[in-house]
């Protein structure tokens, strides 16, 4: 990155000085960290993270839904995807009882279509609508 | 006393007013339901505050605020959950209060201690503040810069287990405080060709993938527990109003010390409530007369605890007003509605615009006097609102989060990075690395760039850095912080070998 001639630091050298100082760290971090892992650890290592996977699962669910919802929102609009979302993750998380899945039903619309409509009426926000 | 009557003016307003009562029924609300921040709430009222006046937006998110600091006491004093971080010692008596049968009591004694905890901590603020600030017009760059690293390095020593991961996050904050344009000339940096990346990550976004929606995924890492959904104890809760404000105005030594200490923390900045009441509560006990009642469902301790969270309130804004520097996230967010509209913060806001700084001390006033008359007509209604399940919350607040942010810019390019900046923050979580450090690194970054640039541009001698008193003065408290660390990690770990090595 060029300097400007009118100040000795240019816009390069504040973040070539943070990045410096993360690498140094991050290096101190990582040396500490391998010395501390014990030598059999290797060998569970792909076991252990398929346990890890297994026992996280709900929350992949979840950042795999929030991903889909907002790469489809600009194409179908907010209601129809906020819809789509909450339901699938509401009925995933929710125990399966009737009263359950009437709640998250309720939420759903009142989350999607409400939502949609006060942003639009009350505070003149209009949500993604699609294509 | 212009400014006085022009700032009380505007927040005594009906509609001011109003809003702030929303906003701290919200505030009790949203910290009474288990997984849901106080910071989370703040998040998601920015928004909504945009078409208001700038003070009244502040205003309205100083009585989530305060409000939130009580809410999380109700899920603590009944379900032994803390509701949010900062009440975590209020579980250890005012649980055991409550199973002793006294759910009521418990309830009232830290309600009140909220309220007169607040109350001493704006009276701090409005004392520390204004002389901080005409101090601190004087500094010049250099001071600001050795500021900004002691502010950096005390957030990275003082949150989370680790000094090392603490800075690792900072630094992380700082880089990402580098993307987009440069402060001073303008100039792209690592926009690496997109323009999504070209004017910078927006903070805001940042802050909400940051803290809510990694927060929302790790409430339901636990399979088992999202799918049963607990509940409360509901049984009679009878609650003596007046005998227990008797009770708590009784400990006037304990009420004192524990709101100082939280002012004292809340204005450190990085350590807010969730520190202050751990710290309030072992001081409590130290000094009581009957330290083994601790634990057992002590007043002293449910006094303790709500007192020194909902104090740090009032602290954190010291330094926010005084400075320009925010004491901890939810300081960071009331800064960044600040400059939404158009306001610059720093030693200057009280020179320029005393109004605002004074209507917020009002603000905080009013807000806990309504924090204590929401909680005193309408508690039994809140104990239902703890009860909501978890499985329920966590998608809905997720598309709070998606609508907050999309409502900011309008531009649907945010939810993108929203999502991945969500995903990096559930990451950092995941694998034990504080968050509050990396927020402050990004509000802090570009400040202190233009700061060290401008000193380097004034002057081209880095001596200066060392050579001016107060500039000094702070690089020796930065060096001192982290040392501080560094020594209490081998100190506690010399201990650790030595408890192994006696058993």
């Amino acid at each position: 990155m060029p300097t400007s001639r009118f100040e000795v630091l240019g816009a390069g050298a504040f973040p070539m000085l943070v990045h410096g100082a993360l690498i140094l760290l991050l290096t101190g971090s990582i040396i500490g960290s391998l010395r501390k892992i014990p030598a059999d650890a290797y060998g569970r290592f792909a076991a252990d993270v398929v346990a890890w996977g297994k026992a996280k699962r709900l929350v992949f669910v979840v950042f795999a839904g929030l991903g889909l919802y907002v790469a489809v929102m600009p194409v179908i609009g907010y209601t129809s995807s906020t819809f789509l979302f909450l339901i699938t993750l509401l009925v995933t998380l929710a125990p399966k009882t009737r009263t359950a899945l009437v709640v998250a039903l309720v939420l759903a619309l009142v989350f999607s279509f409400g939502l949609n409509w006060l942003f639009a009426e009350v505070f003149n926000v209009f949500l993604p609508r699609g294509n | 006393m212009d400014a006085f009557l022009l700032g009380a003016s505007q927040v005594l307003s009906l509609s001011t007013l109003a809003m702030m009562l929303l906003g701290a029924i919200a505030g009790i609300i949203a910290a009474a339901i288990p997984g849901f921040t106080v910071t989370m709430a703040i998040v998601l009222t920015l928004p909504l505050t945009f078409t208001m006046d700038p003070l009244q937006g502040i205003a309205v998110m100083l009585s989530v605020y305060v409000g939130g600091y009580t809410g999380g006491l109700i899920s603590a004093a009944l379900l032994g959950i803390p509701g949010t971080p900062s009440s975590v010692a209020t579980t250890f008596d005012a649980f055991p209060m409550s199973r002793n049968g006294e759910p009521g009591r418990a309830l009232s004694l830290g309600v009140w201690a909220s309220f007169f905890g607040t109350i001493i901590s704006t009276a701090v603020l409005i004392v520390a503040a204004p002389p901080l600030a005409i101090f601190a017009v004087r500094l010049g760059p250099w001071e600001y810069f050795s500021l900004i690293v002691f502010a950096l390095t005390i957030v990275a020593s003082l949150v989370g287990h680790s000094l090392q991961r603490g800075l690792i996050a900072a630094l992380i904050g700082l880089v990402i405080a580098t993307i987009g344009t440069d402060p001073m000339m303008g100039r792209p940096r690592f926009d690496m060709g997109f323009e999504l990346l070209a004017a910078g990550l927006p903070f805001l976004v940042v802050l909400i993938g940051i803290f809510a929606i990694s927060q929302l995924a790790s409430e339901v890492e636990d399979v088992n527990a999202i799918k049963t959904g607990e509940r409360l104890v509901t049984s009679d809760i009878e609650f003596r109003t007046w005998s227990v404000m008797r009770e708590v105005l009784m400990r006037p030594v304990n009420l004192i010390r524990s709101s100082l200490i939280g002012v004292g923390i809340g204005a450190l900045p990085g350590a807010g409530g969730s520190i202050a009441n751990l710290v309030a509560y072992d001081q409590a006990r130290r000094s009581s007369k009957t330290p083994e009642k601790f634990g057992t469902g002590t007043p002293d301790g449910v006094v303790a605890s709500e007192a020194g969270n909902s104090a740090t309130a009032g602290g954190g804004l010291i330094p926010l007003i005084a400075l320009g520097i925010p004491g901890s996230a939810v300081d960071a967010i009331l800064m960044a509605s600040l400059m939404v509209h158009g306001i610059s913060v720093g030693p200057r806001l009280i020179l320029d615009n005393a109004d605002l700084v004074y209507g917020m001390f009002l603000a905080m006033a009013v807000s806990s006097l309504m924090m204590l008359a929401v909680c005193l007509v309408s508690m039994r209604l809140f104990l239902r609102v703890a009860e909501v399940p978890k499985w329920a919350v966590v998608p809905i607040v997720l598309v709070c989060c998606v609508v907050g942010s999309f409502a900011l810019n309008n531009r649907v390019t945010d939810l993108y990075l929203l999502a991945a900046v969500g995903l990096l923050g559930y990451a950092l979580k995941a694998l034990d690395y504080p968050l509050a450090p990396l927020v402050l690194g990004v509000i802090l970054g570009p400040i202190a760039e233009t700061n060290l640039r401008r000193a380097l541009m004034t002057d081209n001698d880095w001596t200066l850095f060392l050579t001016r008193p107060i500039s000094l003065l702070l690089l020796v408290a930065a060096v001192l912080s982290v040392g501080w660390a560094i020594w209490t990690v081998l100190k506690s770990r010399k201990h650790a070998t030595k408890l192994k090595d006696s058993s």
